[in-house]
Parts: C-alpha cells; sequence; structure tokens
C-alpha cells in the first residue's frame, strides 16, 4: 500500500514520518466507502440504497473523503510501523501534520509526528561517589524514645496536695475585670483547660498561677508591656479574676521492666526495650541514609546522562503524579479543581509547576531501565520465594495465600520487576565509592 | 415573470437520474403553477445556457392529508391538503447538458 516513506529525527526524540500512498489504492478505499455508504444511504427521492454514488459523491463527498483520508492513514501507519525502526511509545498517538487531503486520483501523502523511546548513552554508573551521613545515636536519642513511649502510657491524675505547680494541668474558670472590679461582657471563660508553663492561655497567667490551690479565687494584676502578642492587651494593666476549678497532674509510669511488659510482651525486662529501641533507632536511621544514597546516586546518574526526554512520556508522568494529589488530598477531582481556582490556579499551571521534577524522574526511571537492560537483571525463582516469604512475614499471612492473592491480581511480574528495580539500586550503591560525608546527630537527621 | 421565477427547484429523483442519461438528456423542476411550456424553455435556456428542445409539463395535484378540525369553534372535520404544483421536464438538444447538475 505504501509508495514511498522516509523518518526524519527530530528534537526531543520525536520522529516524523513521510508517507506517500499510490493515487489508485487511495481511490480504491474511497470507493469502498462510498459503496459502504451507498447500501445504506437514505436521500430523498431516492429508495433506500440505490442512491447513484454521483449523488452520494456530491453530497456527502467531502466526509468521505476525510473519512478515506483516515483510514488510509490508519492502515499504511500500521504497515509502515511494522517495517519502520522508530516505534512509536504507546502513550499517545502520532499526531498528523496538517491536514493532508485526499484528491480522487493524485497520490496520497501524509506526515505524522510521534515520540519514539529516546535514545541516550548511559555514563559509567560504577563507581558513583556518593556521600554517606554519618548518624550517631547515642544514649540521649535513647533516652528521647523511652521518654516518649513514657509519656504515651502517662496517665492523668488528680493532683493530691491540690497545689498548682509546673505542668500541673489546670481547670480554671477566668473573667476580666473593669475598675470597679465588676465583670466585663464577653470576657469571661469557663472550664478553660491548659499545662502550666506551656503558655497556652489568654492572658499569660502561668507564673501567678503557681501556688494556687484547689477552689481558690484570686484575682490577678498584670500589666502588659507595649508588644505583648495579643493586641488588646498591648500596654494595658489588667485586672483578671481567677478560680481555679481543678489540678491534675500527668502521672508517668515508672522505667522498669512492668513499662516494657506494657509496651510489647516480647520484652521481659527494661534492657530488652532499651535494646529494640536503640536497634530500631538504628535501623530508622539506616533506611533513611539508604533512600538518601539511592536518590544521591539517581541524580548524579540524570546529571551527568543527556535524555531529550519526550514530552508525552513526561505528560504522563505528571497526569500520574496529578491522580496521587488528587488522591491524598482525599477530594473529589472537580472540588479540587474548584479550590485551586479559588486561589487563582489552574491545574496546567500546577502541573507546569511540576514538569521539571517529572522530567527529572522520568530519566531516573529510564536510567533505571536501561541498567536493568544492560546488566540483565533477573530475578531467579528462590530469590522471589524468598521475597515472598518475606511479605508474608511482614503481613503475617500464609505464603501459599499470598502468593494466591499475587497469582490472583497478576501481580507476580508486577513484583517481580519492583524487585529488579531494588536490585539495580542495591548494584549502583555496591558498585558505588562512598564517601563520607557529614555528621549528625539522629534527633536532628530524623527530624530534617 | 422572470426566469429565475419560473424554476423553482431541480427535482432529484432515481428516475429523474434516468432520464439524464439518454441521449437528449431530459432535466426535471419544479416551476410556478402559472408558467407555461414556452415560458420554462425559455427560463431554462436563460438561466443554464443551454437549448432544450421540448418541454413537457404536468400538473401535480396535492395530496389529502390528515384529517383536522375545520375551525376551532365546530366539532366538523376536514381533510388537510399539501400544495398542488407544476413540474416541466425539459429535453435538451442532443449532447447538451446543465454543468451545474451534474452529480447531482
Amino acid at each position: 500500500m505504501i509508495a514511498k516513506k522516509s523518518v526524519e529525527k527530530q528534537e526531543n526524540s520525536s520522529v516524523k514520518l513521510s508517507i506517500t500512498v499510490k493515487g489508485d489504492e487511495a481511490q480504491k478505499e474511497y470507493n469502498e466507502l462510498l459503496n459502504k455508504y451507498g447500501k445504506e444511504a437514505q436521500i430523498k427521492g431516492f429508495r433506500k440504497g440505490k442512491v447513484p454514488a454521483a449523488v452520494l459523491e456530491r453530497k456527502f463527498g467531502e466526509g468521505i473523503r476525510v473519512e478515506a483520508a483516515g483510514n488510509i492513514m490508519d492502515k499504511s501507519l500500521r504497515e509502515a510501523f511494522e517495517t519502520v525502526e522508530e516505534k512509536p511509545l504507546g502513550y499517545t498517538h502520532p499526531e498528523v501534520v496538517g491536514e493532508p487531503e485526499l484528491r480522487i486520483g493524485e497520490d496520497f501523502s501524509f506526515e505524522v509526528k510521534y515520540d519514539v523511546f529516546p535514545e541516550f548513552e548511559l555514563k559509567d554508573w560504577k563507581g558513583l561517589e556518593l556521600k554517606e551521613t554519618q548518624v550517631s545515636v547515642t544514649k540521649a536519642d535513647e533516652d528521647a524514645e523511652l521518654k516518649a513511649i513514657q509519656e504515651q502510657n502517662s496517665v492523668v491524675m488528680d493532683k493530691k496536695d491540690g497545689k498548682v505547680t509546673d505542668d500541673s494541668i489546670v481547670t480554671v474558670d477566668y473573667c476580666e475585670l473593669d475598675e470597679e472590679k465588676n465583670e466585663v461582657d464577653g470576657k469571661k471563660r469557663e472550664d478553660f483547660v491548659f499545662t502550666v508553663g506551656t503558655g497556652y492561655n489568654y492572658y499569660k497567667i502561668d507564673e501567678e498561677i503557681k501556688g494556687m490551690k484547689k477552689d481558690e479565687e484570686k484575682i490577678i494584676e498584670k500589666e502588659y508591656p507595649e508588644d505583648f502578642e495579643m493586641k488588646d492587651l498591648a500596654g494595658r494593666k489588667v485586672a483578671v479574676k481567677v478560680l481555679v476549678k481543678a489540678v491534675k497532674e500527668k502521672i508517668l509510669p515508672e522505667l522498669d521492666d512492668e513499662l516494657a511488659q506494657d509496651v510489647d510482651e516480647k520484652y521481659e525486662t527494661l534492657d530488652d526495650l532499651k535494646k529494640a529501641l536503640k536497634d530500631q533507632c538504628k535501623d530508622r536511621a539506616r533506611e533513611k541514609v539508604d533512600a538518601e544514597l539511592k536518590t544521591q546516586a539517581v541524580d548524579k546518574l540524570v546529571e551527568a546522562t543527556e535524555i531529550a526526554v519526550p514530552r508525552s512520556m513526561v505528560d504522563v508522568e505528571l497526569e500520574q503524579s496529578w491522580r496521587n494529589f488528587v488522591q491524598q488530598s482525599r477530594m473529589q477531582e472537580e472540588q479540587l479543581l474548584g479550590f485551586l481556582e479559588m486561589q487563582g490556579q489552574t491545574k496546567d499551571q500546577l502541573l507546569e509547576t511540576w514538569r521539571a521534577d517529572a522530567e527529572k524522574s522520568v530519566k531516573g526511571q529510564l536510567i533505571i531501565g536501561k541498567i536493568l537492560e544492560d546488566e540483565k537483571v533477573e530475578i531467579s525463582d528462590e530469590e522471589f520465594e524468598e521475597e515472598l516469604k518475606k511479605q508474608a512475614d511482614m503481613y503475617s499471612m500464609p505464603v501459599e495465600d499470598l502468593k494466591k492473592s499475587f497469582g490472583d491480581n497478576n501481580l507476580t511480574e508486577y513484583l517481580k520487576s519492583d524487585m529488579k528495580t531494588r536490585k539495580v539500586y542495591d548494584m549502583l550503591i555496591k558498585e558505588a565509592k562512598i564517601v563520607k560525608g557529614d555528621k549528625v546527630k539522629y534527633a536532628d537527621y530524623i527530624k530534617g | 415573470m422572470k426566469a429565475d421565477q419560473i424554476i423553482i427547484e431541480p427535482i432529484l429523483t432515481e428516475k429523474s437520474n434516468i432520464m439524464r442519461e439518454e441521449e437528449c438528456k431530459k432535466y426535471v423542476f419544479k416551476v410556478d403553477k402559472r408558467a407555461n411550456k414556452i415560458q420554462v424553455m425559455r427560463a431554462v435556456k436563460e438561466l443554464f445556457s443551454v437549448k432544450p428542445v421540448s418541454c413537457n409539463i404536468v400538473n401535480v395535484s396535492g395530496k389529502r392529508k390528515a384529517i383536522l378540525p375545520v375551525s376551532a369553534s365546530t366539532y366538523r372535520r376536514g381533510y388537510g391538503r399539501t400544495a398542488s404544483w407544476k413540474k416541466a421536464i425539459v429535453t435538451l438538444a442532443s449532447g447538451e447538458k446543465i454543468d451545474k447538475f451534474e452529480g447531482a
């Protein structure tokens, strides 16, 4: 069907394909279509299917020609892609350049543009220089973790002596008074609860309230500085009547074996818990360091490699992250769009800001894919079994069940490819030159 | 009457299509009811710059249509009727054709 075709490479790994179809082939296609419609057409004055071709052509010629052109393009493209080396990517349809017109009896030629899988040269990925952050887990970090557990297991109870001190949790009624010691309307609060010393109260009476007892009433007079954060209090002298209704305190559990057993039955003594916490800290730090190394490695590779990423690939990636975004926001897509509009943004603008990142991640994926291909990374059955076992452990379900559910959902391949990617990452790090990086404290590292 | 008042529209049917395929082509038109054969031939000559040889005319009476009330104030029913019209079949001199109607 195709008389002539030529491929022309263009920027961003797209390709222009020109195809010429012989006139009689085009004519045949056109006539076929005309016959098809002739059998169906109903025009006033003619019985169904008895409309002469000439009449049909005059009435609907334009439409039929366009459709015939489309058909011819479809057919010839399919034929062309079988032989042409540059295969199109699956994300988008080839885009037709201009509006090719089908003229009867003439050769029909058209051009399409499409993206191909980007070709790039893989830079040497062995011996990348990666900075490994040195995380030191100290005794203080352990203690902090332990303290957090203590806090979690704390109990709030009424204070025995009923005296307000630091860290007591108090329930108060308070009211601002005017000069004649009358209560000011609308400035009264009842049953207000706060922890002394945190400053989470309107008049900042943390200091003044200390030493008060339960059911005690007191008028606190306080002068506020000019630059006080509450505007209507700044620079004023205010009297506040405070009634302490309840004084409670947080009772932290003793650090002993019992606490350890409360946390989890597998810890018998406090030392067990401490050890587990230490390991936990180390694991967490290790995980983060590993993740950092991975991103570093990929970033370095992306920087070093020149890839002309086709726009359609980035678009697909963007669409993906948009969908993630929608899911994370837990809103309907329309709601989210409306929300964005309120902020004076459109989806396209938002996506545009993501574009650079998306491009980078596409590049990263391409590079990983290439390494995967080059190194012929394979997952053996034993490795797969092992992974399954690990996952089964994680979800605490029998291996057989897990295997079945993977098989049912056709996830086996997915899992395998995931494992392959992980293997590539491992290889990257293994072959890299690890340089000792900055030393950081565990607490700062995990938070930051 | 002017030529474009006489010729109202060409008639396009299976039969009229067949008539065009003979040696002396015949074209069918809907024409003004008041026009006669001579006027029609003259109008065709003027409008399409061809030489008509002859003209046959058929008066097509309108068809009786749905049963309708005669007026709003009565139960009496009458028939509706489509308009009657005049059909002219114009034969052109041998070998002549009207380009405008080619393929229509």
